[in-house]
C-alpha cells in the first residue's frame, strides 16, 4: 500500500486542481467611475441620446475590469437615481468577461418628463448595481455617487474639471443647450406664435421655395415680415429687456458659470427677457411658423435670426428697450442693427473667434439637442393671454400701409447696404453704387438686386449683385491670407467645386494694378462667363468678378468693369 | 463602420480642426489649402477586445506648414484631451503622437479598450454600426475598408486596415438585428476553454499518479512459486 502513496497524492492533487474552479467564484471585478457632477434637466433628452458631443453627457462611465482568473458570466448593470427614476434600470455592456480584459459601460439616462418641473436645484443620488455569476453563485458589487440636480432653468456653462481648461470654449462648452430651451411645441408658445401670425402679421403670405429649390425674393420677404411681427409683437407688447441671475458654482471638480434663463413661455407671461431669453423667444415662435431659427451668440451679448437658404437674417431683439439699452428701435432699425451686428460676427468668426457661435437650432436637434416637453400651464398661459389680447388687429398692414405712404423712408431691410466711413456704398443719384472692400471698389447699377454674404458657408464672396433680368453680375471677393492672386483663385476654384460648381479659369495678363481671369463657372444649369481682377490687399486678396450667363448688356458690363479700381 | 468612423472621423476632425484653429489664427498668412488628405488607419485587435489604433497622415507642403502651428505639433495633450471628451464612451490609452518632418507627416497611436464584446464561449462581436461598408478581405485575419469624406472643408481619403487577433477564426461579416454590419469571430471558448494553468496541471498530475502506478505494477518482482 506505501508504494500507491505518491500516485494517490498525485492523483488527488489533480483532482483538486481540476475541481477547484467549482468552488472559486468566477472572477473578480475592478470598477472604476467617472460620475456626471451636475445635470441640467433642460438637457433631459439630451442625456438620454448616446450620440449627442460622442456620449459626454452622460450619469455615468464605469470601466469595468475582470481581476480575477476566472470568466465571467452573466455579467450585467444596473441603476436608478430614486425619486426620478425609482426601478431599477439596465444599462447595456457586454454579457461575459474573460480574465483581463474590460467593459467599458456608459448609462445614458432616460430621465421622466417630470423633471421639467423641478424649479430649485438639489443634490440626487446615483446607486449602480454590477451583478454577474451564475444562480449557484451570484455576486454583487454596490456603488453610489450624488450629482447637482439644478433648476430647469439654469444652463451650465461647462462640464470640464478645472484643472483641463484652457481657453473659452473649455469655459463655455455647454453652449448648444441653449437649443434645448427653443421650446415651439411648447402649448402656450404655439398660442403665442400663432396669435403673432393672427393679429400681427394678418396670416402670411404663403410663400414658398421655387421650383429648383431656391428661395425666391417673395419668400424672402415674407420671412423677414414674419421676424420683424415677432419683434413688433414684443415691442407693442411693452416688452422690456431686463437681467436675470448669474452665478459661478462649484460642481465636483469643475467651476462654472450658471446662467439662469426664463423660459420662452415665462417671458412671454413676465414681459421680459434677457438677450438671450429674447434671442430664445424669436427662435421658438421662428420655428413655430416654420422658419428656420438661428441664434448668434457673441461676448456678452445673444441675437436671433433665420437661416434662408445659403443666407442669414438677423434681427436686434433687445431692440424693445429697457433702462440703460438706450433708445427704442422699430422693427427696421431692429433688423437693420441685426445685419450690422451679423458683419462683426462673419468676421470674427471667419478668424476662428470662439467667442462668436452660431446656433442652428433645426441642425442641433438633429443633433439631439432636443427641445423640453413642457405640459400646459394655466397660470403663464393666462398671463400671456393678457397681453396678446392688447394687441390691435392686423398691426403690420398698418405699418405697411404707412410705409407705403413714405415710400422714402423704406429699407430693403433683409439686404441692408453697408457703409464704410466714407460713405461711399451709397447709392449716387446718378443711376449706379459703388461698393469698397479695403484695397479694391466696383461700381454696378443702383438697381441691381444686391446680396451680402450670400453664400454662408462660403464667406468669401462678400457681395454679389444681380440685375433684374439676371443677366449681369458682379461679385467682390476678399480671401484673408491667400499670398497672391493666383492663389486666391484657385482657393475660390476649389470651394465652388465642393458647392457642386465647376470653375475653369486662365489668366489674362494684368490690367490696371490687377491680376485678369477669364474663365467659366457651370452650375449644372447654366454656364457663367467671366471676367475677374485679383490684386493682394493689407490681410490677403481682393477681387472683383463680372459676368453674364449670356444676354448680358456688354455695355453695362463693359462700365463695371472699366470702374474696378 | 460608424463606430470605426466615429473614432476616425473624431481623430480626423480634431486633427484638422487643430490644424484649422491654428491656420484661423495665422489667416493672415496662410490660404486655407484646397488638396486633399490622405489618411491610413490601422486598428489591431488584442485578445481582449481592445483595439490600438494608428494613424498615420500625409500633407502637402502648404498642409505641412498649418500643421506646425497646430495643437497636435505643439501641445498635444490638448489633442489627447479633445479626443477623450469627443468619444465620452470609450476609454481610451497610450496615446502618442511622432512626427516624421523629413517626409511631412505624422502619426497618432493609442489604445481603445473594449472595441469588441466577448459573448461567452469564445464568439466575439465587432461592431462597425453602419449599413452595407464596403470591405474587403485581405487576409484570413485582415479587411480594408475605404471611405471619402468631408470633414471641415477638406476631402479627405481614408483606408482602414482591421486586424482581428492571432486565432481568430471564423471571422464572418454579417448584420445585427437592426441591419447593421458587425464583424463577428471566434477566439478562445470551446475545447480551447480548457486548457488552463490548472486543468492542463490537474490532467498532468493525474496522468504522472497512473504512469507511476503501471510502472510499479510492470517492475514488480514475480511472486515466488511454491511447489
Amino acid at each position: 500500500m506505501k508504494k500507491y502513496l505518491l500516485p494517490i497524492i498525485l492523483a488527488v492533487a489533480g483532482v483538486v486542481l481540476l475541481i477547484l474552479p467549482m468552488f472559486q467564484s468566477s472572477g473578480e471585478i475592478d470598477v472604476k467611475i467617472q460620475p456626471a457632477t451636475v445635470i441640467m434637466p433642460a438637457a433631459y433628452k439630451v442625456y438620454a441620446n448616446p450620440n449627442v458631443a460622442g456620449g459626454r453627457y452622460n450619469l455615468f462611465k464605469a470601466v469595468v475590469k475582470n481581476t480575477g482568473a476566472g470568466e465571467i458570466k452573466n455579467f450585467k448593470v444596473q441603476f436608478r437615481v430614486p425619486g426620478l427614476i425609482d426601478n431599477w434600470a439596465d444599462v447595456p455592456t457586454a454579457t461575459n468577461l474573460l480574465p483581463g480584459q474590460t467593459a467599458v459601460v456608459t448609462c445614458f439616462p432616460v430621465f421622466p418628463q417630470s423633471i421639467t418641473e423641478r424649479n430649485t436645484s438639489s443634490k440626487e443620488k446615483t446607486e449602480i448595481k454590477f451583478l454577474y455569476g451564475g444562480q449557484a453563485n451570484p455576486t454583487e458589487h454596490d456603488e453610489s455617487f450624488t450629482f447637482d440636480m439644478t433648476s430647469v432653468n439654469d444652463i451650465v456653462f461647462t462640464n470640464m474639471a478645472d484643472q483641463d481648461k484652457a481657453g473659452f470654449n473649455d469655459m463655455a462648452e455647454n453652449r448648444d443647450i441653449y437649443a434645448c430651451m427653443v421650446s415651439a411645441e411648447d402649448p402656450i408658445i404655439k398660442h403665442y406664435a400663432e396669435t403673432v401670425q393672427q393679429k400681427i402679421l394678418c396670416g402670411e403670405q404663403g410663400a414658398g421655395v421655387g421650383g429648383n429649390g431656391q428661395i425666391t425674393d417673395k419668400d424672402l420677404a415674407e420671412k423677414v415680415r414674419v421676424m420683424q411681427g415677432v419683434y413688433n409683437a414684443t415691442l407693442i407688447s411693452r416688452m422690456v429687456y431686463s437681467e436675470t441671475q448669474t452665478s459661478v458654482t462649484q460642481f465636483g471638480d469643475n467651476t462654472s458659470s450658471t446662467e439662469h434663463i426664463r423660459l420662452p413661455r415665462e417671458v412671454v407671461s413676465g414681459n421680459t427677457g434677457l438677450c438671450i431669453e429674447l434671442a430664445i423667444l424669436h427662435a421658438s415662435v421662428y420655428k413655430a411658423a416654420g422658419l428656420d431659427p438661428v441664434i448668434f451668440l457673441i461676448p456678452g451679448h445673444a441675437y436671433p435670426g433665420i437661416k434662408v437658404g445659403n443666407q442669414y437674417v438677423a434681427i436686434e431683439s433687445t431692440g424693445i428697450g429697457g433702462v440703460g439699452l438706450g433708445s427704442i428701435m422699430n422693427a427696421d432699425q431692429a433688423l437693420q442693427s441685426g445685419m450690422n451686428e451679423l458683419k462683426t460676427f462673419y468676421q470674427e468668426a471667419s478668424k476662428g473667434n470662439p467667442a462668436y457661435k452660431l446656433l442652428d437650432i433645426n441642425e442641433l436637434y438633429a443633433q439631439g439637442y432636443q427641445d423640453m416637453e413642457l405640459k400646459p400651464d394655466p397660470i403663464l398661459a393666462g398671463e400671456a393671454d393678457k397681453i396678446t389680447q392688447t394687441w390691435p388687429v392686423c398691426l403690420l398692414s398698418a405699418i405697411a400701409e404707412a410705409q407705403k405712404a413714405a415710400p422714402a423712408a423704406r429699407r430693403t431691410a433683409y439686404a441692408p447696404r453697408p457703409r464704410n466711413n466714407n460713405d461711399n456704398n451709397r447709392p449716387s443719384s446718378s443711376g449706379w453704387t459703388s461698393y469698397s472692400l479695403s484695397n479694391v471698389s466696383v461700381s454696378y447699377p443702383a438697381d441691381w438686386k444686391v446680396l451680402f454674404r450670400p453664400v454662408a458657408q462660403f464667406p468669401a464672396i462678400v457681395m454679389m449683385a444681380v440685375s433684374a433680368d439676371k443677366t449681369g453680375m458682379v461679385e467682390l471677393y476678399n480671401v484673408p491670407g491667400a499670398y497672391n492672386p493666383e492663389q486666391a483663385a484657385a482657393y475660390i476654384r476649389t470651394s465652388l467645386a465642393r458647392m457642386g460648381e465647376n470653375v475653369t479659369y486662365s489668366e489674362a495678363g494684368n490690367y490696371n494694378g490687377f491680376t485678369r481671369f477669364n474663365g467659366t463657372t457651370y452650375n449644372g444649369q447654366a454656364t457663367l462667363k467671366w471676367v475677374g481682377f485679383f490684386k493682394n490687399s493689407n490681410s490677403g486678396v481682393e477681387g472683383v468678378v463680372v459676368g453674364t450667363p449670356g444676354g448680358g448688356n456688354n455695355a453695362v458690363l463693359n462700365q463695371i468693369v472699366g470702374s474696378i479700381q | 463602420m460608424k463606430l470605426i468612423s466615429k473614432i476616425a472621423t473624431t481623430v480626423c476632425s480634431i486633427t484638422i480642426a487643430l490644424i484649422a484653429q491654428t491656420s484661423a489664427s495665422i489667416a493672415q498668412v496662410q490660404a486655407p489649402d484646397p488638396v486633399n488628405l490622405t489618411e491610413q488607419l490601422t486598428i489591431k485587435i488584442d485578445n481582449l477586445g481592445d483595439a490600438t489604433w494608428e494613424m498615420v497622415q500625409n500633407m502637402t507642403q502648404s498642409q505641412w506648414e498649418n500643421f506646425k502651428g497646430s495643437q497636435l505639433m505643439n501641445d498635444p495633450s490638448i489633442a489627447k484631451r479633445n479626443l477623450e471628451r469627443s468619444l465620452s464612451t470609450y476609454v481610451i490609452e497610450d496615446f502618442n503622437r511622432t512626427v516624421d518632418e523629413m517626409n511631412r507627416s505624422f502619426t497618432m497611436t493609442f489604445k481603445v479598450k473594449a472595441m469588441a464584446q466577448y459573448n461567452g464561449s469564445g464568439n466575439w462581436t465587432f461592431k462597425l454600426d453602419s449599413k452595407n461598408p464596403q470591405v474587403s478581405k485581405l487576409a484570413d485575419n485582415s479587411y480594408m475598408m475605404t471611405s471619402n469624406m468631408y470633414i471641415g472643408n477638406a476631402l479627405t481619403q481614408q483606408t482602414y486596415k482591421i486586424y482581428f487577433p492571432d486565432g481568430a477564426s471564423n471571422i464572418q461579416q454579417t448584420t445585427d438585428s437592426f441591419g447593421k454590419a458587425i464583424f463577428t469571430y471566434s477566439r478562445g471558448g470551446g475545447l480551447l476553454s480548457y486548457f488552463s494553468w490548472n486543468n492542463i496541471l490537474g490532467v498532468l498530475l493525474i496522468a504522472a499518479a497512473i504512469v507511476i502506478v503501471v510502472r510499479q505494477q510492470k517492475s514488480a518482482p514475480p511472486q515466488p512459486k511454491i511447489a
